[in-house]
């Protein structure tokens, strides 16, 4: 899923990136991570279109131009060619790599494609071997440049032609280790999760007004403003506890085009309350009960991530709490500001309404990629 | 200008694990992987040294063992010629694999063999085995008169003044006379000859020359380098504009001319040098440097890209661009303190009038004098005419004495 904000961040940074090739000598970007409870170990490799170009051959047409559709049509022989150069070995044994999704990146000197896969071992790795042969044999000045997260803790290593084997020790690393592992991976998707964070600024938006016979007039005090947005957080979190733990656990499932659809009308409902106000006084009644929708989308995150099966209670706790720090900063930024404006004359005109309106765009948008595929392919 | 034109940055010895920590720093650090919506979204142009990379790889096929070592030696000798055009390090790596074995075995090894592993390390800035190469090669056979111009040029980075010119000096009755005349012309200014250097060189431009076009660019670019270090700008300029003229996109020459409307304050027309074709790390750097000063639009952009940049040479372990990355933390970064240790670590390596200058900047800017003696001591033994080193040595004497 990709949510247009992120989309239009990316584009600007082609923009930056089709006039900067640096005349950087040739990387690939090889991050694998694995957990001491999985048997698997995930990849994702991000090798320079430029290199691809010159060992595979993907400008069809040769003008110079690379594009999507050319890249997509060299998917195969992308992924045979890479794949042939990379071997991963568990304690001794091969691991069979299967590949994933190809994805586009850039770095600062151009695009890469992004080589998704994962290895499967006949063991959770405790001595993992890292066998690079990318592209020695055209350019010797080539490096692999490997991240090795395990059980959260990350090593890198160069690979080089002079070093193209690298192993490492996996020492497992203690429950706390994966548990802070999990309270990081929260947080970080609540700050790159737009679509959240615009769902919980709409519902804090109205928090320090109060609607009066049909006006929005300024709350008086901090406390009554804290006490509206102690009633909104909690009611988003106990909600979407819920739906992330039943989720998480495989009690409930939803497909996740429903989730993702949901959230997005979440996030234009919310925000077109605030252009035209239906439920003023019992906001955290919404945020219960879209709250319950985001936690599918949580849960969904979650499994991506690999939920390793012996701590699954520990690092379903470590990604709740790691969700409710990244809302918590999220309200310590956004109340004070919001506070502090909130008699402005442009507060209720700029900021309520604009802002709303803004993001009910956004939401819009975001709501017919999802629901009905527009934009996709 | 430096005669080592061609060479990047430095000493590819620290290419190790450890040193890059930032790796996974870098991945995470910018926009996440996407799927683009189109079929039709371009998503990258090949840049020209890519494009003249592959015409050329579909002539030679450089993973194949060769088959004879002059065969090797012809298919490396057109990799680095690309590699020379571009600045491009992808060119130098194929060269080396065109070698096939004979990029590390002596198996019957000639001069040539020895010069072209010279010039690819030169080139990653591995000084020390490059000139280990050429003596040996020299050795063997000294009728070589690229490979003293290649000696001379490391010798002159290095800072070894007497030697680079006992190289020159074997360069000029083998060479093109305006080959040899800018060899020793610019040698000739860095050591207290000045004067003379520039007089021989506008001489040996004025006369008609067999000379290619990269080797004219050479010729007026240093001739514009000495006239810029006598503050002779007007004169200085008109010898930039014919470099630029004969190779508008000769990377060396557009950056230096950029220094000199920097240094003059005229920051709108070194962007107009600069132009938008910014595929070297030299021409982002005076980008950078010049948005900043302007508080242009895009200084923020260039900023980060400049940034992310070093960050990911770092992660290879890459210090070839101590010198960039020095006048960057110093100018744009405004961080006095790490610029100091970036400019003395790359003064270790080497030693032109621009690594001399940066480390001075830099001790100044970090209230630290003491730092500048190696570059003190560095233009007192040489005795260069610089105006601008002279009055940053000044300013550093005179913050001494105050």
């Amino acid at each position: 899923m990709i949510s247009t904000l992120r989309w239009i961040v990316l584009v600007m940074t082609l923009c930056v990136a089709s006039f900067a090739h640096a005349h950087k000598p040739s990387d690939s970007y090889l991050l694998l991570t694995t957990q001491s409870s999985s048997d698997d170990v995930s990849g994702h490799w991000d090798i320079a279109l430029r290199d691809l170009e010159l060992s595979v051959g993907i400008d069809t047409n040769r003008d110079g131009a690379i594009t999507w559709g050319e890249l997509r049509a060299h998917e195969d022989a992308v992924f045979g060619y890479a794949l042939q150069r990379l071997a991963l070995r568990a304690d001794g044994a091969p691991c069979a790599i299967a590949r994933g999704a190809l994805l586009v990146d850039t770095h600062s000197d151009g695009a890469y494609a992004v080589l998704n896969f994962s290895a499967h071992c006949t063991a959770p790795p405790r001595r993992l071997e890292v066998g690079y042969h990318l592209l020695f044999d055209l350019d010797p000045s080539h490096r692999g440049l490997l991240g090795l997260t395990a059980d959260g803790i990350a090593r890198s290593a160069v690979l080089s032609p002079e070093q193209p084997v690298q192993e490492f020790d996996l020492k497992h690393a203690s429950p706390w280790h994966q548990f802070f592992q999990f309270v990081g991976d929260g947080m970080h998707h609540i700050w790159i999760g737009y679509d959240h964070m615009l769902f919980l600024i709409s519902l804090l938006l109205p928090a320090v007004l109060v609607r009066r016979e049909g006006r929005w007039i300024p709350v008086g005090t901090l406390r009554s403003a804290l006490i509206s947005v102690f009633a909104v957080v909690s009611a988003f979190t106990v909600s979407h506890s819920i739906t992330l733990t039943l989720a998480a656990l495989g009690v409930i499932g939803l497909p996740s085009r429903w989730v993702e659809s949901g959230i997005a009308l979440s996030v234009l409902l919310a925000a077109l309350n605030n252009i035209w106000p239906q439920v003023t006084r019992r906001a955290w009644l919404l945020a219960f009960f879209f709250g319950l929708v985001h936690g599918f989308g949580f849960a969904s995150v979650l499994n991506d991530l690999g939920l390793p099966r012996d701590a699954l209670a520990i690092s379903l706790a470590g990604f709740n709490i790691g969700v409710e720090l990244g809302q918590l900063t999220v309200v310590l930024i956004v109340v004070p500001l919001i506070f502090l404006l909130r008699e402005r004359r442009f507060y209720r005109p700029a900021i309520l309404v604009g802002g709303s309106s803004a993001i009910a765009v956004v939401a819009a948008v975001w709501f017919l990629q999802r629901a009905l595929g527009f934009g996709l392919n | 200008m430096s005669l080592a034109r061609h060479s990047r940055a430095s000493n590819g010895a620290a290419l190790l694990a450890g040193v890059i920590a930032t790796a996974m720093a870098l991945t995470t650090g910018h926009a996440a992987p996407y799927r683009p919506l189109s079929d039709e979204v371009v998503l990258e142009r090949l840049p020209p040294a890519l494009l003249a990379l592959r015409q050329l790889r579909g002539t030679a096929t450089p993973s194949i063992e060769p088959a004879n070592l002059d065969a090797a030696l012809a298919s490396a000798r057109h990799y680095v010629e690309l590699g020379q055009t571009y600045s491009d390090p992808r060119a130098y790596g194929y060269a080396q694999a065109a070698l096939g074995h004979w990029w590390t075995s002596d198996d019957g090894a000639t001069p040539q063999l020895l010069v072209m592993r010279a010039r690819i390390l030169q080139f990653g800035h591995r000084f020390p085995q490059a000139l280990a190469q050429l003596e040996v090669a020299l050795k063997a056979d000294q009728f070589q008169p690229d490979a003293w111009l290649l000696f001379a040029s490391i010798e002159e980075v290095e800072g070894n003044l007497p030697a680079a010119r006992a190289g020159c000096m074997k360069v000029l009755p083998m060479a093109d006379p305006l080959i040899g005349a800018t060899c020793v012309a610019g040698i000739g200014a860095l050591s207290g000859r000045a004067d003379a250097a520039e007089q021989l060189l506008a001489q040996a431009l004025a006369r008609p020359t067999a000379a290619g076009k990269a080797v004219q660019t050479w010729s007026w670019t240093t001739l514009a380098e000495i006239r810029a270090r006598r503050n002779d700008i007007a004169a200085s300029e008109v010898a930039f504009r014919q470099a630029l003229t004969l190779e508008p996109d000769d990377v060396y020459a557009r950056s230096a001319y950029a220094d000199l409307l920097l240094d003059a304050d005229r920051v709108a027309e070194a962007r107009g040098v600069l132009g938008d074709a910014m595929q070297a790390d030299a021409l982002l750097l005076r980008a950078s440097i010049a948005a900043q000063r302007n508080n242009d639009a895009d200084a923020s952009t260039l900023r980060a890209d400049l940034a992310q940049r070093f960050s990911e040479a770092r992660a290879r372990g890459d210090e070839t661009h101590l010198r960039e990355q020095a006048c960057f933390v110093l100018a744009v970064e405004q961080n006095a303190a790490r610029a100091l240790d970036l400019a003395q670590r790359n003064f270790n390596v080497q030693r032109e009038p621009a690594d001399v200058r940066i480390l001075l900047e830099a001790a100044l800017a970090a209230g630290q004098p003491e730092a500048a003696k190696p570059a003190l001591e560095w233009m007192k033994t040489t005795a260069i005419d610089s105006v601008q080193l002279s009055t940053l040595a000044k300013k550093i004497a005179d913050g001494a004495r105050g």
